[in-house]
């Protein structure tokens, strides 16, 4: 099954940064497969890290060297499709930046459970910070999310477990 | 019923995204030319009112802020332009000879006639039925009428939803049922593939939402209102080719296409075309928007089913056609422009069938 058929992109489809530029530091994935007529991730990034270029329909890409990291386009993007990933150097830890406008607000320091793009359980996760960029989209939190490293590829959406979010 | 006269230069059918551009854009080109903005419903801003999602497109479209934050924008501009006077909760009625157009107001209880140079139909589109038994029990909803309850008055229409259709529409409604605390059981969708961008359809998936491609509904059944809705698998011939699964729903939504809403131009005499890839039965038009009557343009849905991005577009175009017939100024730069920015967006694969459609017409002659 492709993508069009299960709404699930799969590793062809996908190229995601390798493991050397993911231990280098907050690192930006564009999840955006179709030649869509969109481009906010490319007006609004500050340091004109990501190019859509002069035909509205083209890709998005992504250029490491000019990225600070700072996840504006994460709030930004109209498709929840980008996200931001960490991997420590030693591999002991990982952090994927979420996109997310779901009640309740999730919490620092609160544990999570971890869903893929399909949403089948991954596994858990804390929450480490939670951030708004409220001047370019009000009602989207940016979250970020602490995991095993190996679970890094797979998680991209959370679910706070039942019982464990104090009103 | 008493009737009012109303003097104007510009009428505009319809106050969502293509009528409120058509308005400002034509105010904007030729100051002095007076205007006006008929809206059956109590609000402007057509369907955006009821988009709490935000918008693709670019900065131009105002892409990236909720679909009614930009209404709020399209209409502050207008509202700030004394040329525009706006008469809501008033429908237009009927287009007669020498272009009289004849519209009723609810708001003043009148009817009132206007005599406008040009008039502009920006009359959007309506929602597809799907044939099915039980299509009928209460429960089952179309997707943009169980958007407008939940976003624009505040009512979720049920607790446990299946949408049938996974077009933009389908999945754009299915999130938004999540965000306010529905639980969508599944989507399903009768072609092969998911009809929608990747983008809504991922993010929709990642919820947990199955979508289930090649499928369909095959009844909806409850003693008074819906209680299940079974579902299968079909062929590409839309035959069944497999067993059943039944959902416990108490909503069903129907995000099957719509179609432009079109009888103010077929009475209005305009000539009328099928054309397939823009959602049925349009009007003729050129690409500055005119009809085969010379008096009468179209812009956005009615035109032919797209997107509010390019809604305002051609509504930017046919106010700037109208202007420029009426003040007998040159705005030829600025249309094109402007027609070169809707060719942008309608660029890509999902453009496509717009263009498609736009050249079938285009290849008709007026008569
Ligand atoms: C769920 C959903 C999600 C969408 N998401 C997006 C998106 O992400 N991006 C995007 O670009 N587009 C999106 N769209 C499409 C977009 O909303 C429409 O294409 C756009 O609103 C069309 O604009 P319009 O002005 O032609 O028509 P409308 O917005 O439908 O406005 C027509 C207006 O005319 C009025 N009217 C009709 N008949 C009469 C009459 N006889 N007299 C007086 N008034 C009349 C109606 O009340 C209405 O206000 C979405 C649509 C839906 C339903
Ligand atoms: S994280 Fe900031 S700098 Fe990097 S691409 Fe996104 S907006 Fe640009
Ligand atoms: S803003 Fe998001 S959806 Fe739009 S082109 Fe960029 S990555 Fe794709």
């Amino acid at each position: 099954m492709n993508y069009k058929q299960s709404g699930v992109l799969t590793g062809e489809e996908l190229r995601l940064p390798d493991n050397e530029t993911l231990c280098r530091g907050k690192t930006i994935i564009i999840e955006c497969v179709e030649n869509i007529p969109c481009d906010p991730c490319e007006t609004s990034c500050p340091k004109g890290a990501i190019t859509v270029g002069g035909n509205i329909c083209n890709l998005p890409k992504i250029d490491y060297t000019k990225c600070s990291g700072c996840g504006l386009c994460v709030a930004v993007c109209p498709g929840l499709a980008i996200f931001m990933a960490e991997k420590s150097p030693k591999g002991d830890w990982a952090e994927i930046t979420i996109p997310y406008e779901l009640l309740p607000h999730p919490k620092n320091g609160e544990r999570v459970i971890t869903m893929d793009r399909s949403g089948c359980d991954v596994g858990t996760g804390e929450i480490v910070r939670v951030t708004e960029f409220k001047k370019v989209q009000k009602s989207r939190l940016i979250v970020t999310v602490r995991i095993p490293a190996e679970d890094l590829n797979m998680v991209r959406h959370f679910r706070i477990a039942e019982g464990n979010h104090e009103q | 019923m008493a009737l009012k006269i109303n003097k104007c230069d510009i009428l505009i059918i319809g106050g969502g995204p293509a009528g409120l551009e058509a308005a400002y854009h034509a105010a904007k080109a030729a100051p002095g030319l007076k205007i006006s903005i008929v809206e059956e419903n109590f609000l402007l801003g057509g369907q955006l009112i009821k988009q709490t999602h935000s918008f693709f497109g670019s900065k131009n479209q105002f892409a990236g802020k909720r679909g009614f934050e930009i209404a709020e924008l399209l209409m502050d501009r207008v509202r700030k332009n004394p040329d525009i006077d706006i008469h809501l909760q008033t429908s237009a009625l009927g287009c007669y000879e020498g272009g009289i157009v004849a519209c009723e107001s609810m708001a003043e209880g009148c009817l009132k006639e206007f005599q406008p140079g040009r008039t502009i139909v920006a009359a959007g589109a309506r929602e597809n039925m799907a044939p099915f038994p039980g299509n009928d029990l209460p429960g089952v909803f179309g997707a943009g009428a169980a958007q407008t309850l939940m976003n624009v008055y505040g009512v979720l229409p049920g607790r446990k939803v299946v949408m049938l259709g996974a077009g933009n529409i389908g999945l754009i409604v299915s999130y938004q049922l999540m965000q306010a605390g529905a639980e969508v059981l599944a989507i399903i969708e009768g072609l092969p593939m998911i009809g929608g961008y990747h983008v809504h359809a991922a993010k929709i998936r990642r919820m947990g939402v199955p979508i289930l491609a090649s499928h369909t509904v095959v009844r909806a059944t409850g003693k008074s209102t819906l209680e299940e809705v079974e579902v299968a698998p079909i062929d590409k011939n839309w035959k069944i080719a497999g067993e059943s699964t039944v959902f416990q729903a108490d909503t069903l939504c129907l995000a099957v296409g719509l179609t432009p809403g079109t009888e103010l131009l077929e009475q209005s005499g305009c000539r009328m075309a099928f054309v397939k890839e823009l959602g049925g039965h349009v009007a003729w038009h050129n690409d500055r928007m005119e009809t085969s009557r010379p008096e009468i343009l179209v812009a956005g849905d009615v035109s032919g089913i797209e997107e509010a991005s390019t809604a305002m577009l051609e509504g930017k175009i046919a106010g700037l056609a109208a202007a420029e017939g009426l003040s007998g100024l040159d705005l030829s730069d600025e249309i094109s422009r402007a027609q070169q920015e809707l060719a942008g967006i309608r660029k890509g694969p999902y453009g496509e069938k717009a263009c498609l459609g736009k050249d079938k017409l285009c290849k008709l002659s007026v008569r």
